[in-house]
């Protein structure tokens, strides 16, 4: 957390809306994103990364600032998403409104890499949909944002062990399922890359 | 054939030692099952890797403020229509018990012309009913108990209510939020 965001911070929890906004404008990408990977399409994710911010603004006392704070906005975000996908059956995403990513593709300009690209993120979109609303944001925050198993359990309100055993669970059913998604006998030659156990 | 500890070692990210590595390498030459449940999560997790993070449209943070200002005149609108209906609540029911008091008597012009010299009026037939009672309780002092319990149990009810309406204005206009609501 840069200077100037504990400076926002301390400012918001005075009542400056200002500074509120600077925060707004800092951490929409990251909540965008996580629930838009969380609830598979623009706009409910649009829908669900504001209410994250609503719910922050009116909770921003509760905030202990010796935690990080995008670690509590990005819970918030999760629990909120988790709660959505409980209550409701969400309907599956549409490649017509899978937003731009952030990263630039180097070959913008090539219709067929953005065609794969849209393909791709539906595919992994696809995979995420299918597992537990938790255990997906498990691996969201480990595979999008690089959290640790600690950090995951603080973000999610759970302990490290269960965190450990959620990501598990999670890797074995991403697993099998991408196996079946693929045609018939579709691993057939090794990866360049191997486990990180080997 | 038993799948375990390979499954955990390929899909867990703990360090195993160079002995366990060796056993893994084993074991997925023979075993068709972790072979495929290994390579098939190396591709999700390529996958993972070169899916970046999706951005909002433009304009997000403006869209914010209005939404939070439309949550604010939601909220304004809840306490005023909150404190509305607990003061109705509350006129109605003095209401009631003044009309129950004065039933027979009970005037809606003298009421509304002369509200002091009614509620006067009240309150002088209750010194009324409560010497009424008490000369009744001199009478048959057993009786006493009974009539003492309702009493208090009524004044016990008048006071939760007044208690709790003072409590709910107090608590629909205490700010919820960290920072003050315009």
């Amino acid at each position: 957390m840069t200077n100037g965001e504990t400076l926002w911070i301390k400012q918001a929890r005075h009542g400056d809306d200002e500074a509120f906004g600077s925060l707004v404008e800092a951490y929409q990408k990251p909540v965008f994103n996580l629930c838009y990977r969380m609830l598979g399409n623009a706009n409910d994710a649009e829908d669900a990364a504001q209410e994250s911010f609503i719910r922050a603004y009116r909770h921003l006392r509760r905030y202990d600032p010796k935690r990080s704070f995008a670690t509590w906005l990005l819970s918030i975000a999760s629990h909120y998403c988790i709660d959505c996908l409980r209550r409701k059956q969400l309907p599956t995403m549409s490649t017509a409104v899978i937003p731009e990513e952030t990263v630039p593709d180097t070959a913008a300009p090539n219709p067929e890499r953005k065609i794969f690209s849209i393909e791709k993120q539906a595919e992994i979109q696809t995979l995420l949909e299918r597992i537990n609303p938790t255990d997906r944001a498990a691996i969201i925050f480990r595979y999008w944002y690089d959290y640790s198993e600690v950090e995951i359990a603080e973000a999610l309100s759970l302990s490290v062990s269960a965190v450990k055993s959620r990501l598990f669970r999670a890797r074995r059913e991403l697993a099998k399922l991408w196996l079946s998604s693929q045609p018939s006998n579709g691993v057939k030659e090794r990866r360049p890359h191997e486990s990180p156990a080997l | 054939m038993s799948h375990q500890p390979y499954e955990k070692w390929l899909l867990s990210e703990e360090v195993i030692s160079q002995q366990d590595k060796e056993s893994l390498k084993i074991h997925l030459q023979e075993c068709k099952s972790c072979q495929d449940l290994h390579y098939a999560w190396q591709a999700v997790e390529q996958e993972f890797a070169i899916n970046a993070q999706v951005e909002p449209q433009s304009g997000f943070d403006q869209r914010w403020e209005i939404r939070l200002e439309k949550t604010r005149e939601t909220r304004r609108q809840k306490r005023i229509t909150v404190s509305i209906g607990i003061t109705l609540g509350f006129s109605l029911l003095a209401t009631w018990s003044i009309l129950l008091a004065d039933l027979t008597n009970f005037s809606l012009s003298s009421f509304l012309g002369n509200l002091f010299a009614t509620l006067g009026q009240f309150v002088s037939r209750i010194i009324h009913i409560l010497r009424g009672v008490e000369s009744l309780f001199r009478a048959f002092p057993l009786a006493i108990p009974i009539s003492a319990a309702i009493g208090v149990s009524l004044m016990a009810v008048v006071t939760l209510l007044l208690a709790f309406w003072t409590a709910s204005l107090f608590k629909i206009y205490q700010p919820k939020q960290g920072v003050i609501l315009k």
